[in-house]
Protein backbone atom coordinates (compact mmCIF):
# COMPACT_ATOMS: atom_id res chain seq x y z
CA UNK A 1 0.00 0.00 0.00
CA UNK A 2 1.75 3.29 -1.00
CA UNK A 3 1.51 6.46 0.88
CA UNK A 4 -1.33 7.97 -0.67
CA UNK A 5 -3.80 4.99 0.06
CA UNK A 6 -2.63 4.90 3.48
CA UNK A 7 -3.19 9.04 3.62
CA UNK A 8 -6.48 8.60 2.89
CA UNK A 9 -7.48 5.39 5.06
CA UNK A 10 -6.12 7.33 8.00
CA UNK A 11 -7.99 10.46 7.00
CA UNK A 12 -11.43 8.78 6.16
CA UNK A 13 -10.88 6.81 9.29
CA UNK A 14 -10.69 9.63 11.65
CA UNK A 15 -13.60 12.08 9.94
CA UNK A 16 -16.29 8.85 10.30
CA UNK A 17 -15.09 8.22 14.12
CA UNK A 18 -14.80 11.57 15.62
CA UNK A 19 -17.14 13.35 13.00
CA UNK A 20 -14.76 15.96 11.27
CA UNK A 21 -15.46 16.68 7.66
CA UNK A 22 -12.56 15.24 5.64
CA UNK A 23 -11.92 18.47 3.63
CA UNK A 24 -10.81 19.87 6.60
CA UNK A 25 -7.81 17.25 7.33
CA UNK A 26 -4.66 17.20 5.72
CA UNK A 27 -1.24 15.98 6.16
CA UNK A 28 0.06 18.59 7.98
CA UNK A 29 -3.04 18.31 10.19
CA UNK A 30 -1.94 18.19 14.24
CA UNK A 31 -4.10 15.78 16.24
CA UNK A 32 -4.49 18.37 18.88
CA UNK A 33 -4.41 21.50 17.62
CA UNK A 34 -5.67 21.17 14.43
CA UNK A 35 -8.02 18.51 14.80
CA UNK A 36 -9.36 19.23 18.06
CA UNK A 37 -8.45 15.34 19.19
CA UNK A 38 -7.29 14.68 23.09
CA UNK A 39 -5.48 12.44 24.13
CA UNK A 40 -8.21 9.35 24.31
CA UNK A 41 -9.63 10.52 20.88
CA UNK A 42 -5.46 9.65 19.78
CA UNK A 43 -5.62 6.61 21.83
CA UNK A 44 -8.97 5.19 20.02
CA UNK A 45 -7.60 5.80 16.59
CA UNK A 46 -4.10 4.44 16.88
CA UNK A 47 -6.30 1.38 18.17
CA UNK A 48 -8.19 1.69 14.87
CA UNK A 49 -5.33 2.05 12.54
CA UNK A 50 -3.91 -1.14 14.39
CA UNK A 51 -6.97 -3.27 13.50
CA UNK A 52 -7.64 -1.68 9.79
CA UNK A 53 -3.88 -2.12 9.08
CA UNK A 54 -2.84 -5.02 11.19
CA UNK A 55 0.12 -3.37 12.32
CA UNK A 56 1.51 -3.50 16.20
CA UNK A 57 1.63 0.67 17.18
CA UNK A 58 1.19 0.46 20.61
CA UNK A 59 4.16 -1.23 22.20
CA UNK A 60 4.49 -2.66 26.09
CA UNK A 61 4.55 0.15 28.13
CA UNK A 62 8.85 -0.10 28.66
CA UNK A 63 9.21 0.59 25.04
CA UNK A 64 5.88 2.83 24.43
CA UNK A 65 7.49 4.93 21.22
CA UNK A 66 6.19 8.60 21.09
CA UNK A 67 2.72 8.92 18.88
CA UNK A 68 2.94 10.99 16.18
CA UNK A 69 1.63 14.27 16.81
CA UNK A 70 0.21 14.86 12.94
CA UNK A 71 -1.51 12.61 9.93
CA UNK A 72 1.67 12.68 8.11
CA UNK A 73 3.82 10.99 10.80
CA UNK A 74 1.07 8.73 11.46
CA UNK A 75 1.16 8.01 7.83
CA UNK A 76 5.30 7.72 7.83
CA UNK A 77 4.87 5.31 10.91
CA UNK A 78 2.46 3.24 9.37
CA UNK A 79 4.00 2.76 6.50
CA UNK A 80 6.99 1.71 8.25
CA UNK A 81 5.57 -0.56 10.22
CA UNK A 82 3.53 -1.84 6.45
CA UNK A 83 7.40 -2.25 5.18
CA UNK A 84 8.67 -3.97 8.27
CA UNK A 85 6.27 -6.85 7.99
CA UNK A 86 7.08 -7.52 4.31
CA UNK B 1 -32.22 -1.27 48.01
CA UNK B 2 -30.39 -0.23 44.58
CA UNK B 3 -31.04 -2.71 41.77
CA UNK B 4 -30.39 -3.30 38.59
CA UNK B 5 -31.62 -5.13 35.36
CA UNK B 6 -31.37 -5.61 31.59
CA UNK B 7 -34.14 -5.18 29.66
CA UNK B 8 -35.38 -5.05 25.62
CA UNK B 9 -36.48 -1.34 24.73
CA UNK B 10 -40.20 -1.19 23.25
CA UNK B 11 -38.98 -1.35 19.87
CA UNK B 12 -36.84 -4.60 21.06
CA UNK B 13 -34.36 -3.08 18.89
CA UNK B 14 -31.71 -2.12 20.85
CA UNK B 15 -31.86 -2.98 25.38
CA UNK B 16 -31.32 -0.64 28.10
CA UNK B 17 -29.89 -1.45 31.97
CA UNK B 18 -32.25 0.05 34.59
CA UNK B 19 -31.00 1.27 37.66
CA UNK B 20 -33.46 2.12 40.71
CA UNK B 21 -32.29 4.25 43.50
CA UNK B 22 -34.50 5.36 46.57
CA UNK B 23 -33.61 8.90 47.14
CA UNK B 24 -32.49 9.77 50.62
CA UNK B 25 -32.39 12.38 52.83
CA UNK B 26 -29.05 12.86 53.19
CA UNK B 27 -29.34 13.25 49.11
CA UNK B 28 -31.85 16.02 49.58
CA UNK B 29 -30.48 20.06 50.24
CA UNK B 30 -31.87 22.44 52.96
CA UNK B 31 -34.42 24.17 50.95
CA UNK B 32 -37.12 21.70 51.04
CA UNK B 33 -35.81 18.46 50.34
CA UNK B 34 -35.45 18.36 46.54
CA UNK B 35 -32.31 16.24 45.42
CA UNK B 36 -29.16 17.84 45.49
CA UNK B 37 -27.48 18.39 42.10
CA UNK B 38 -24.28 16.65 42.79
CA UNK B 39 -26.49 13.67 43.23
CA UNK B 40 -27.57 13.32 39.23
CA UNK B 41 -23.40 12.54 38.42
CA UNK B 42 -22.93 10.09 41.77
CA UNK B 43 -25.68 7.77 40.68
CA UNK B 44 -24.28 7.38 37.71
CA UNK B 45 -21.28 6.17 38.95
CA UNK B 46 -24.08 4.35 41.18
CA UNK B 47 -25.64 2.77 38.04
CA UNK B 48 -22.56 1.95 36.19
CA UNK B 49 -21.15 0.22 39.06
CA UNK B 50 -24.11 -1.81 40.06
CA UNK B 51 -24.20 -2.89 35.90
CA UNK B 52 -20.26 -3.82 36.41
CA UNK B 53 -21.62 -5.42 39.58
CA UNK B 54 -24.40 -7.80 38.61
CA UNK B 55 -22.81 -8.62 34.97
CA UNK B 56 -21.68 -12.02 34.13
CA UNK B 57 -18.04 -10.62 33.32
CA UNK B 58 -16.96 -8.51 36.80
CA UNK B 59 -15.13 -11.30 38.53
CA UNK B 60 -13.25 -11.28 35.05
CA UNK B 61 -12.98 -7.56 35.21
CA UNK B 62 -11.96 -6.68 38.76
CA UNK B 63 -8.71 -8.72 38.36
CA UNK B 64 -7.71 -7.03 35.81
CA UNK B 65 -5.21 -4.53 35.97
CA UNK B 66 -6.68 -1.72 34.22
CA UNK B 67 -8.21 1.34 35.80
CA UNK B 68 -11.50 2.74 34.21
CA UNK B 69 -10.91 6.43 34.33
CA UNK B 70 -14.42 9.32 33.28
CA UNK B 71 -13.13 10.91 30.90
CA UNK B 72 -16.41 13.60 31.03
CA UNK B 73 -19.82 13.92 32.32
CA UNK B 74 -22.83 15.64 32.16
CA UNK B 75 -26.11 16.49 33.69
CA UNK B 76 -28.75 18.24 32.66
CA UNK B 77 -31.89 18.76 34.90
CA UNK B 78 -35.06 18.81 33.65
CA UNK B 79 -36.80 18.23 36.89
CA UNK B 80 -37.15 17.85 40.75
CA UNK B 81 -37.02 14.39 42.91
CA UNK B 82 -37.74 14.01 46.33
CA UNK B 83 -36.51 12.35 49.76
CA UNK B 84 -38.48 8.92 48.89
CA UNK B 85 -38.92 9.21 45.41
CA UNK B 86 -37.44 6.37 43.50
CA UNK B 87 -35.17 7.55 40.36
CA UNK B 88 -34.78 5.57 37.91
CA UNK B 89 -31.96 5.07 35.50
CA UNK B 90 -31.88 4.18 32.29
CA UNK B 91 -28.37 3.40 30.67
CA UNK B 92 -27.37 2.78 26.76
CA UNK B 93 -24.05 3.28 25.77
CA UNK B 94 -22.79 4.78 22.16
CA UNK B 95 -19.61 5.70 20.00
CA UNK B 96 -18.01 2.11 21.36
CA UNK B 97 -14.28 2.67 20.21
CA UNK B 98 -11.06 -0.14 20.95
CA UNK B 99 -10.12 2.81 24.07
CA UNK B 100 -13.42 4.15 24.76
CA UNK B 101 -17.09 4.73 25.38
CA UNK B 102 -20.10 6.41 25.58
CA UNK B 103 -22.50 5.79 28.88
CA UNK B 104 -26.03 7.48 28.17
CA UNK B 105 -28.45 7.67 31.12
CA UNK B 106 -32.31 9.11 31.06
CA UNK B 107 -33.32 10.03 34.87
CA UNK B 108 -37.02 9.45 35.33
CA UNK B 109 -39.48 9.58 38.27
CA UNK B 110 -40.42 5.60 38.65
CA UNK B 111 -43.80 6.72 39.86
CA UNK B 112 -44.91 9.55 37.11
CA UNK B 113 -42.97 8.38 34.83
CA UNK B 114 -41.41 12.18 33.89
CA UNK B 115 -38.08 12.45 32.31
CA UNK B 116 -36.23 14.07 35.56
CA UNK B 117 -33.06 14.67 34.07
CA UNK B 118 -30.36 13.31 30.80
CA UNK B 119 -26.74 12.85 30.76
CA UNK B 120 -23.70 11.35 29.31
CA UNK B 121 -20.26 10.33 30.29
CA UNK B 122 -17.45 9.11 28.53
CA UNK B 123 -14.74 6.44 29.85
CA UNK B 124 -11.55 5.26 28.83
CA UNK B 125 -8.96 2.77 30.31
CA UNK B 126 -5.64 2.72 31.70
CA UNK B 127 -3.21 0.29 32.79
CA UNK B 128 -2.66 0.84 36.45
CA UNK B 129 1.06 0.36 36.19
CA UNK B 130 1.86 2.51 34.08
CA UNK B 131 -0.66 4.70 34.04
CA UNK B 132 -0.73 4.97 30.20
CA UNK B 133 -4.30 4.58 27.99
CA UNK B 134 -5.15 1.16 26.69
CA UNK B 135 -7.69 -0.82 25.21
CA UNK B 136 -10.80 -1.09 26.47
CA UNK B 137 -10.96 -5.29 28.23
CA UNK B 138 -12.90 -7.21 25.90
CA UNK B 139 -15.45 -8.36 28.54
CA UNK B 140 -16.68 -4.88 28.60
CA UNK B 141 -16.71 -4.31 24.86
CA UNK B 142 -19.81 -7.08 25.16
CA UNK B 143 -21.03 -5.34 28.01
CA UNK B 144 -21.17 -2.08 26.40
CA UNK B 145 -22.39 -3.27 23.04
CA UNK B 146 -25.34 -5.39 24.74
CA UNK B 147 -27.19 -1.94 25.44
CA UNK B 148 -25.92 0.11 22.52
CA UNK B 149 -27.50 2.46 20.64
CA UNK B 150 -27.94 1.38 16.70
CA UNK B 151 -26.63 4.77 14.75
CA UNK B 152 -29.05 6.45 12.79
Amino acid sequence: MDDKNIYLEVVGLIATNFKLEEKKICSHSHFKNDLGLDSVDIMDSICLIEERFKVKILLPDTQRQEIPETVEGLVLLIKKKLDIKK
Amino acid sequence: MDFVELIKTKDAATKKFLFKHVILLNETNAMGGVAYFANFVKWQGMAREMILRQSPYFKELIIQPIDMITHSCSVKFLGHLYFGDIVRIEVQTKNILPASFVLIFHYYNNETDNLVGTGEQRVTFSERSSGQLCRMPEALVHLAKEVEIPEK
